[in-house]
């Protein structure tokens, strides 16, 4: 059988598996394991284990946990419903203001986060309930949370950017720092287009209530006091990466030693709270691990196939205009985002694109941040659109999944838009890192 | 054999908590590099260890809690025995994909860490760090029993869904 055969076989086995809901690591890892067994004999599998052993061996995953377990203590603590209220208060007579106050909460506890899924599940149960009982537009409010619970990955500190940087073998704080102006932009979208809609229909957002506005400064700033520590600790994790005081490792450790510092002087650290988060991020760490290890295997297998060599072959074919190239790349990562997960779509997708993305002579930085922002459209469409089941999942029972999935359009809208523009101006992305690092 | 799933997910909770081994031992290697401009020579090299074998059994853990990521809002839609049949497909492409990888890690534990020079002595893969521990070999032979049991989970996980009284297969619908 010819490799243009076999890959159209493996995508057919891989999309109707999926659609089936076998699980993304058993469909890639069990195709993987056929075709090394059918081509290569039982020694073909040999490939499967060395690759899988030889990806455990990055220290840089160790940080991969410390993140996750910093922010699983950090939802486990009250500090997310204290940031909001701190916040809120101050949202005025600003039509549309309680959304605009959900995005910036969500832009802080992105700093604190580098995963999405629980910042969304936290703001579906604090920030929902609260912008239906002012009255807001229930696509409206949905959106705001669905798209701001997604910038987790877009701020700084980033699992995605993680992975990306030991895939793409490119420095993680390089990416850390290239994605800080993306995100900001793509927040200030979000907080632009609800000022508008509010503006031109003030139905949409209603201001906050009296009591709350009409709150003495003093008690506004009090509630500041509560939230201190937990963001110094975030916002010191980052310096230290930034600045190279520690490894993005060391870095996120000392961060989770400070968030349950934190969660003690606040009176809410627990045995029970603690066993959670690790449990927590035990699970997460299971998911995404197996599945990277599944889809490592097939990439591996695929390459002894020739199938690499042909896959950038077509994508050769497509076009002999470089920036047709790259948006048939970001294309793929976007058709792909309905039905697949980021980790899946990192690794399937890589070690075909960033050799062509090399001899291209574009910068991987710059295209890290690209996948970041193409796998921000992937969280909000269905049918596979993490972000909505995330916020099914805690959402009041009037608010069904169609309700979710038809607020998600103008804020995709605004996400390709984003992506559009860092994709033509690469300097939205690489003007930091530049400054920084020169 | 409830025992198994028990034991995958008690394994888990105990790997857990090497997190927090991590964070903490990240946290003095960084306060005895600047306090005492002492860096440790075993932190990293641990971590590393305690966090591939915690990610390894992470995989069986969540097979046994049934929170592997996966499509459902196809497979929610069919009938009890479209569902039954889908599951089925579900549990040999697990079982086909964990076998294989058990198979490649245990010759490469074979070559790596029961690994004996001519006079008998353990010749295993070392990491090649100043402590040079055989952490490399460690990490493969847990990855072996990982994958190991990940199997066996999902074998008791088929042998469920024939079981007379598995009837609607909703305790595998999650």
């Amino acid at each position: 059988m010819d490799i243009g055969t076999l890959s159209l076989l493996i995508v057919l086995a891989m999309v109707g598996l999926l659609m089936i809901g076998v699980p993304l690591a058993f469909v890639s890892g069990a195709i993987a394991v056929v075709l090394a067994v059918t081509h290569f004999g039982a020694g073909g599998l040999f490939i499967l284990g060395s690759r899988t052993a030889e990806f455990l061996g990055s220290f840089a995953l160790v940080a991969v946990p410390m993140f996750v377990l910093m922010a699983s203590i950090m939802e486990r603590s009250g500090v997310a419903r204290d940031l909001y209220r701190a916040f809120h208060v101050w949202a005025g007579e600003l039509k549309g203001g309680v959304a605009v106050i959900t995005i910036g909460v969500a832009v802080i506890l992105g700093a604190t986060t580098g995963i999405i899924g629980g910042e969304i599940v936290l703001l579906g149960l604090v920030a929902l309930p609260q912008m239906l009982k002012l009255g807001y537009d229930k696509r409206l409010a949905i959106g705001t949370i669905t798209a701001g619970g997604s910038l987790g990955t877009m701020i700084p500190p980033s699992i995605i950017l993680i992975f990306y940087g030991i895939t793409a073998q490119v420095s993680i704080s390089h990416l850390f720092l290239a994605t800080v102006l993306p995100g900001l932009m793509l927040a200030s979208f979000y907080v632009v287009y609800i000022i508008v809609r509010c503006r031109l229909n003030p139905a949409l957002g209603p201001p906050v209530d009296a009591t709350d506005r009409d709150m003495p400064l003093a008690e506004k700033l009090a509630l500041l006091k509560g939230v201190a520590l937990p963001l110094l600790v975030a916002g010191s994790v980052l310096i230290s990466i930034y600045a190279g005081f520690a490894s993005i490792t060391e870095s996120a450790a000392v961060g989770v030693v400070g968030t349950i510092l934190a969660a003690w002087v606040r009176r809410e650290l627990s045995f029970h709270m603690i066993r959670e988060a690790l449990i927590q991020s035990l699970k997460t760490c299971g998911m995404v691990f197996w599945l990277v290890f599944g889809t490592n295997a097939l990439i591996g297998v695929y390459n002894l196939l020739g199938g690499i060599a042909f896959a950038k072959a077509v994508l050769a074919g497509v076009s002999t205009e470089p920036t047709i190239i790259i948006a048939t790349m970001i294309l793929v990562f976007i058709a792909l985002g309905f039905f697949l997960d980021w980790i899946g779509i990192l690794f399937l997708t890589m070690p075909i694109f960033l050799p062509t993305l090399q001899a291209l002579g574009y910068d991987p930085i710059w295209f890290g941040i690209l996948f970041n922002l193409s796998m921000q459209i992937a969280y909000l469409t269905p049918p596979f659109g993490p972000a909505c089941f995330y916020l099914k999942g805690v959402a009041p029972p009037e608010v069904t999944l169609q309700d979710i999935f038809a607020a998600q359009w103008p804020f995709i809208g605004l996400q390709v838009l984003a992506l559009v523009l860092v994709a033509t101006f690469p300097q939205i992305a690489l003007w930091l890192p530049t400054l920084a690092y020169g | 054999m409830r025992w198994i799933d028990r034991l995958a997910l008690a394994l888990g909770h105990g790997l857990a908590w090497g997190f927090l081994a991590i964070a903490v031992m990240m946290a003095y290697e960084v306060a005895v590099r600047y306090g005492l401009n002492a860096p440790t020579f075993w932190a990293h090299e641990l971590a590393g260890v305690i966090a591939a074998v915690a990610f390894i059994f992470g995989g069986a853990y969540c097979m046994a809690d049934r929170s592997h990521m996966r499509i459902t809002f196809l497979a929610d839609r069919l009938p009890p025995r479209g569902r039954r049949l889908a599951e089925f497909v579900s549990l040999i492409a697990g079982a086909i994909y964990l076998g294989g990888l058990a198979v490649a890690m245990w010759s490469i534990s074979n070559r790596t860490l029961f690994k004996f020079a001519a006079d008998g002595t353990w010749t295993p893969e070392r990491s090649g760090t100043s402590w040079n521990t055989p952490a490399p070999a460690f990490v493969k032979f847990a990855l072996l029993l990982g994958a190991v049991l990940f199997l066996i989970v999902i074998l008791r996980q088929l042998w469920l869904l024939f079981r007379p009284s598995a009837g609607t297969g909703d305790d595998v619908s999650r």
